[in-house]
């Protein structure tokens, strides 16, 4: 759990006052009594549905036609194998096209180890339940070794984008299947055969297994996708670079998100391996044709929507046996629908839908306590800019560039466009890594950092072409920036635990309380995408605001707008300097802001500062004109509040 | 909705294909690679099967009912065969199987079998773990332990060759028996094995392969595989790599097809196979067969067919032997057959579910084949390395 | 080894490369203006072969004089898929060109699917072997060291240097080649300067699927079996190969052929299992060592 820190500046505030003031609440001593009941309830409405399996499948498993049984547990075979590859390229957007190769480890692991297994101790076949254990920890094993091949595969191949990350992919597929190919002790190209059925005892059978699978898969991925750390993953797919600047460890959630999806991937392998119809796998089952399969069953669902693969595994299960009737014509019928679902429907039959629970208890928003807390700046120096140049191969974008921001100060950055403006924040915010000079918070060397961490550190901003997560809702969005700051892990997560719950509902409480004081509350659950151009702009104040900085970086926050929303925008950038004492580093080119509101104002041309000071001496600095600004012109004050 | 509907429809369908068995006729089931690139091995047998039951129904059926042989087709996949075979016991609830050729596919076929307790003969399979340690499954064709050592035999002997190349298939149960086989006599012998190298089954580019074979300059080339590569590599050994020393293989080879295009230059020092059966055996069984053959599909029979043939007419007489359709009766009593006047020679079932019958090694010349050697069933322990027993039954 | 194997092992890594980097060629052009990688383009190899193989068995190649009917096989083969790349473009990608990568990525596998189960259906899946004796025996041209060169050798080599010298001259030299390139720096404004679009989209398809079936042609007269599956893994390979000389890159895409040509015929010869997964591992280093490929440029995304 993270401690608070003893930080000076006015975000960190945000975190205390908010704490006391909800144990106050009255409301909040109902949810303490209702909470324990919740918590029973979860897991006994988990094991219920266990035990409902179990019962269906003892009463079906003899009258069933085996065929159709066959069926069945393909697909939830092939259910596992579609959420666990929608949690990589449909929540997390990583194209990936070797997941057979994943499943092909877990298979081989797990298989491998069971045969070795009943071969070295005879007793087990008398004992169901030393049988089940075994069976269990054999497939847990194929799905860590899974996990470690997600982990190896993931790794390296993680920093490449789109085409090229799917090839990478589609590449190392096929080199974990020519390694199978080549691995002589489990059969080599031949397969490996007469695979133990461990499955099948007088208590369970092999579906009700893959059943039990089938759900932990769906719980665990739909928890994990779900509470807040979660959003990283969607937020990565939106766009990770703004992931990266609210705090989010992109490396370490695409990795996640492949070695959980590899680890499901391997579990699915060791269950279709062991299958009692089956006991034999072989290279072949595990080539590029299987990895296409698996990612046609996410898109047809509908990347990002649980509920859509488990639509999608069982359609194109049932689809090609249904077809076998009409022979060789199947596979061109598959190969025409999947065409035709791409050139009309290529969001997948459920797009981004889900079939979710009844919400819980909203909380009314009157009963929100205020998100920030005024607080005196010290105006000491806060960030540093020393000497920084910026060199892109021959274009020098910055040159020597002197700042220091001090704690309070609302500064203004001016100049023609291309001057390097923008090129100063994403210094400042780690998207680039100065060729020369040195950036410092407080006393903390920024340069070189990754962009996660210079936001935890305290610095937030805001993008000239606004970069929310469009497809997130607005809710969403401001969760976001609490990911790194969730306080619990993810295995917490999945098993709903009471600490877990009970940080979910705060941090779900602050950010509705950030929402409510900008006015976007209304609009909480809308797409980001579908939101007003200004209030985009102010959602992502309010989002860059979550991380509780030290310092705000806004990158042009008027652009586009109309008068009366360049007034507003001004009103709320002063509030937050003025009320809250927030540190602003303002990139403006409507002169109106700049000249009402900044205390400073420091102006560049071609890459370097040409002149600095209050918005009077740079209004009348000839070089300033010469360069920007023009013909002086008449300014109005801001009106009054 | 829409979807949750379709979903049951598709359900109820295949449960609705659950029939109930018909009481006048007995239902065989047969998978073979009716497509695919082993395409001729299932055809050839399923010719030779339906040849036979044709015939048999003709005189009357068994136990007064006809005998009806149901095809499934697995493309020449190994997982399909497995669907297969399933599907025949399974949905068409059939009393016996016949089938694979390919000894991969009889593996996982006789997996099923065994443990559904269905009996299976394979026709022409001849890798030992097909029926090793099996209850269920049998075969009437001689197994790879002779055929590899017969073919080391007749390389040794009548090729008078010391210093042996080996191509073998890895991704086929029968190629790496085969090789292994062959090499041990071998070597047993007093030859050597101066290079064993590898392909597989799609491969079309084998010239790395054959560059290194070369440079080791070997006497003769074994290739254990089946036809479909092995006409590209006598292709690439003789016109690529320029080598005209005498290349062997096993019955993998016997497909018209292959057979038809050597001739010319392809030929060279000598192109020879070991197989079960020749169409031009003089004895009166074989033409009588063979001339039933021709008049109903036009062409002559191969070993598949002839064997398939076999197969199918020892089934028969297993289940009229067994008085009843009962599959454990069948299994027992093909277990007994004896002395079997089969079109590919006398065949008896021995205790490991395999027949013991001789190879004939045939050379082609011109497009055709024609005996150059007859090698008797020898004595050959299965090796200790393959016993083995599966644990969970 | 001594220098016979060495050569030898240089003839064949060089006449395996030469059709890699035919087929890398139509793939670099392609995704050079469209940025799609066309899964397709193995199998209108594998079309190519067919008509090619029809062409050659049929009555018409009988008459005439050698030279002729090579000219005629391959010109029929790399006109019907010209027409079939235009088809394909114009049915199946016109309509998603704006869409995200990830949905052309899964139409051109689709198509690529149709065609290969399409071609099952049509051409029956039993590989045919009997291709004629004049496309495919290799006559010695010439003996070095007990190597031999044959004059299929020759024809593979000729053909692709002469088809990327042509494909070269038309990108860099000509208006359309010009329409091209600008076409993959932006489209919008290619549009904008009025430049046809979708004629200049449809003529680059025509030409990157004729140069499939001319590698489709040389492959069967290399490797004289066909079946609709045959492209699947060439294409692949040459895709490797494209993206190991610089994806978008003509003479790279040459250059990644022969090196994955001679790279696999090496290994091949030393440890011949591994051979397949020559490909993935060379893409696998390049994707991580230098994406853009040895030729390659950067490119630097703008934030």
């Amino acid at each position: 759990m993270r401690t608070g820190r003893s930080d000076k500046s006015a975000g960190r505030q945000i975190g205390k006052s908010a704490n006391r003031q909800v144990m106050a609440s009255w409301s909040h001593y109902a949810l303490l009594a209702i909470r324990p009941l919740l918590f029973a309830t979860r897991y006994s409405l988990l094991a219920a549905v266990f035990a409902s399996l179990w019962l269906l499948d003892r009463a079906f498993a003899a009258q069933l036609d085996p065929y159709a049984f066959y069926l069945l547990r393909l697909i939830g075979i092939n259910l596992i194998l579609a959420v666990s590859l929608n949690l990589i390229m449909g929540f997390t957007g990583q194209f990936s096209l070797g997941h057979a190769g994943f499943m092909a480890v877990g298979a081989y692991a797990a298989a491998a180890t069971s045969k070795w297994l009943v071969a070295h101790s005879p007793a087990l076949a008398h004992s169901p339940v030393w049988q089940s254990l075994v069976f269990l920890g054999v497939t847990v094993l194929g799905g860590l070794a899974a996990a470690l091949a997600g982990l190896i595969v993931g790794l390296p191949t993680l920093r490449l984008r789109g085409d090229y990350l799917a090839i990478a992919t589609l590449g190392f597929g096929e080199i974990i299947r020519v390694t199978f190919v080549n691995l002589e002790i489990v059969g080599g190209a031949r397969g490996l055969t007469d695979i133990p059925p461990l499955g099948v005892t007088p208590l369970t059978s092999h579906f009700l297994w893959i059943a039990l699978w089938a759900a932990v898969t769906l719980w665990v991925i739909y928890r994990i996708v779900r509470c807040t750390r979660g959003i990283a993953f969607q937020a990565i797919r939106e766009d990770e670079l703004a992931a990266g600047c609210v705090g989010i460890n992109t490396t370490y959630y695409k990795v996640l998100a492949f070695v959980l999806g590899a680890f499901f991937a391997g579990v699915a392998g060791a269950l279709f391996a062991h299958d009692p119809d089956q006991r034999y796998i072989n290279p072949d089952t595990f080539k590029f044709m299987k990895s296409i399969e698996a990612v046609v069953m996410v898109i047809v669902g509908g990347m990002g929507s649980l509920t859509g693969s488990v639509m999608a595994a069982s359609v194109l299960t049932v689809l090609p046996e249904t077809l076998r009737s009409i022979g060789e014509y199947r596979m061109v019928l598959y190969a025409l629908l999947l065409i035709a679902l791409m050139l009309t429907r290529p969001q997948g039959l459920l797009g981004g839908w889900e079939l979710s629970w009844r919400r819980r208890e909203e909380i009314s928003p009157d009963d929100l306590e205020q998100p920030l807390q005024p607080y005196r700046p010290t105006g000491e120096p806060l960030l540093r800019l020393r000497d920084c140049t910026m060199q892109f191969g021959g274009l020098v974008a910055v040159r020597d560039f002197r700042l220091a921001l001090r704690d309070g100060e609302l500064v203004g950055l001016i100049g023609p466009n291309g001057a390097g403006k923008t090129t100063v924040f994403n210094l400042v915010t780690g998207i680039y890594t100065p060729t020369a000079g040195e950036i410092l918070l407080d006393s903390r060397r920024l340069d070189g950092q990754p962009p996660h961490l210079i936001a935890r550190w305290g610095v937030a901003r805001t993008f000239q072409n606004i970069r929310l997560f469009k497809e997130l809702s607005v809710l969403d969005n401001v969760r976001a920036a609490f990911v790194h700051q969730a306080g619990y892990s993810f295995w917490a997560a999945v098993l709903a635990l009471p600490h877990q719950q009970k940080r979910e509902r705060e941090i779900e409480r602050k950010c509705l309380a950030l929402l409510k004081l900008f006015g976007l509350h209304e609009r909480r659950h809308e797409k980001a995408k579908n939101l007003p151009y200004g209030d985009q702009r102010r959602l992502e104040i309010v989002r860059a605001l979550a991380l509780a900085p030290k310092v705000l970086l806004l990158d042009e926050p008027t652009a586009g707008m109309n008068p009366a929303e360049t007034q507003a925008i001004m009103h709320l950038i002063k509030r937050l300097n003025d009320e809250w004492g927030l540190t602003i580093l303002l990139i403006e080119h409507d002169m109106r802001v700049v000249m009402g509101i900044c205390q400073r104002v420091i102006v560049m041309d071609f890459g370097e500062i040409i002149a600095e000071g209050s918005p009077e001496q740079i209004r009348t600095d000839p070089k300033v004109i010469a360069a920007y600004l023009g013909e002086p012109m008449e300014v109005e004050t801001p009106a009054d509040e | 909705m829409r979807l949750f509907g379709f979903l049951l429809a598709a359900l109820l369908l295949t449960l609705a294909g659950c029939r109930k068995p018909e009481a006048d006729v007995i239902k065989v089931g047969h998978f073979a690679s009716m497509t695919g690139p082993t395409a001729t091995f299932g055809q050839s047998t399923d010719k030779g099967i339906r040849l036979a039951m044709d015939e048999i129904n003709r005189q009357g059926g068994v136990l007064g009912k006809k005998i009806v042989v149901i095809t499934e087709d697995d493309a020449g996949k190994t997982e399909e065969a497995a669907a297969a075979v399933q599907k025949l016991i399974t949905r068409d609830r059939v009393v016996a199987i016949l089938g694979e050729v390919a000894s991969s596919r009889s593996i996982v076929g006789g997996n099923i079998c065994e443990a559904r307790g269905i009996p299976m003969i394979s026709p022409s399979s001849t890798n030992p773990k097909v029926t090793q340690g099996k209850k269920w499954v049998f075969r009437i064709c001689f197994t790879d332990d002779f055929q590899g050592a017969a073919m080391a035999r007749f390389c040794y002997e009548n090729l008078k060759a010391r210093r042996a190349a080996i191509l073998k298939d890895r991704k086929n149960e029968y190629s790496v028996g085969l090789a292994e086989f062959f090499a041990k006599t071998f070597e047993q012998l007093g030859g050597r094995i101066v290079a064993h190298e590898n392909y597989q089954e799609g491969d079309v580019d084998f010239k790395p392969q054959l560059a290194k074979i070369k440079a080791a300059n070997p006497d003769v080339l074994f290739v254990p595989g089946y036809y479909t590569e092995c006409g590209l590599i006598l292709k690439q050994v003789r016109r690529d790599l320029g080598m005209d020393l005498p290349v062997t293989g096993g019955d993998g080879w016997d497909s018209a097809s292959l057979i038809q295009e050597i001739r010319g230059d392809l030929e060279g020092k000598g192109v020879h196979f070991g197989n079960h059966f020749s169409p031009y055996e003089q004895r009166p069984e074989v033409q009588e067969f063979v001339k039933k053959f021709k008049e109903r599909y036009g062409e002559l029979p191969d070993a598949m067919a002839a064997l398939g043939y076999d197969a199918a007419r020892i089934l028969a007489d297993a289940i009229k032997r067994a008085g009843s359709v009962e599959p454990a009766k069948i299994r027992d009593a093909i277990e007994q057959t004896k002395d079997f006047p089969g079109v590919t020679g006398r065949i008896t079932i021995d205790e490991n579910h395999n027949a013991r019958k001789p190879l004939l090694v045939l050379q082609i010349k011109d497009g055709k084949t024609k005996v150059v050697a007859t090698i008797p069933p020898m004595e050959t322990t299965q090796p200790a390395l393959f016993r083995g027993t599966s644990p969970l039954r | 080894m001594d220098v016979t194997q060495a050569l030898q092992l240089l003839v064949l890594g060089i006449a395996l490369g030469g059709i890699y980097a035919l087929i890398a060629l139509g793939y670099s052009m392609v995704y050079g203006v469209l940025r799609l990688i066309n899964f397709a383009h193995g199998d209108l190899i594998m079309v190519g072969a067919f008509i090619g193989y029809f062409v050659a068995k049929s009555p018409m190649a009988e008459g005439l004089p050698l030279p002729v009917r090579f000219g005629l096989v391959f010109v029929s083969a790399m006109l019907g898929c010209a027409m079939l790349g235009v088809l394909i473009e114009r049915c199946a990608y016109r309509p998603i060109r704006h869409q995200p990568r990830l949905t052309a990525l899964i139409t051109a596998i689709g198509v690529s699917l149709f065609l290969e189960y399409g071609g099952q259906v049509v051409f029956g899946a039993t590989p045919r072997q009997d291709l004629p004796l004049w496309l495919t025996e290799q006559n010695p041209l010439m003996q070095i060291f007990a190597v031999q060169i044959t004059d299929k050798h020759l024809l593979v080599l000729g053909g692709t240097f002469t088809l990327l010298a042509l494909m070269r001259f038309l990108v860099l030299n000509t208006l359309f080649g010009k329409a091209m390139r600008a076409i993959a720096q932006d489209m919008t404004a290619a549009y904008l300067v009025g430049i046809n679009v979708n004629r200049v989209i449809a003529l680059t398809f025509a030409l990157g699927s004729s140069l499939a079936a001319a590698s489709g042609v040389m492959l069967a007269m290399s490797y004289p079996k066909i079946d609709p599956l045959m492209g699947l893994m060439p294409g692949i390979k040459a895709f490797v190969a494209a993206v190991l000389g610089g994806i978008g890159d003509l003479p790279g895409a040459v250059l990644g052929g022969f090196v994955l040509g001679l790279a696999e015929t090496v290994v091949g010869y030393f440890a011949s299992g591994l051979r397949d997964a020559v490909a993935f591992t060379i893409l696998i280093l390049i994707l991580l060592l230098k994406p853009t490929g040895l030729l390659g440029k950067g490119m630097v995304e703008k934030v």
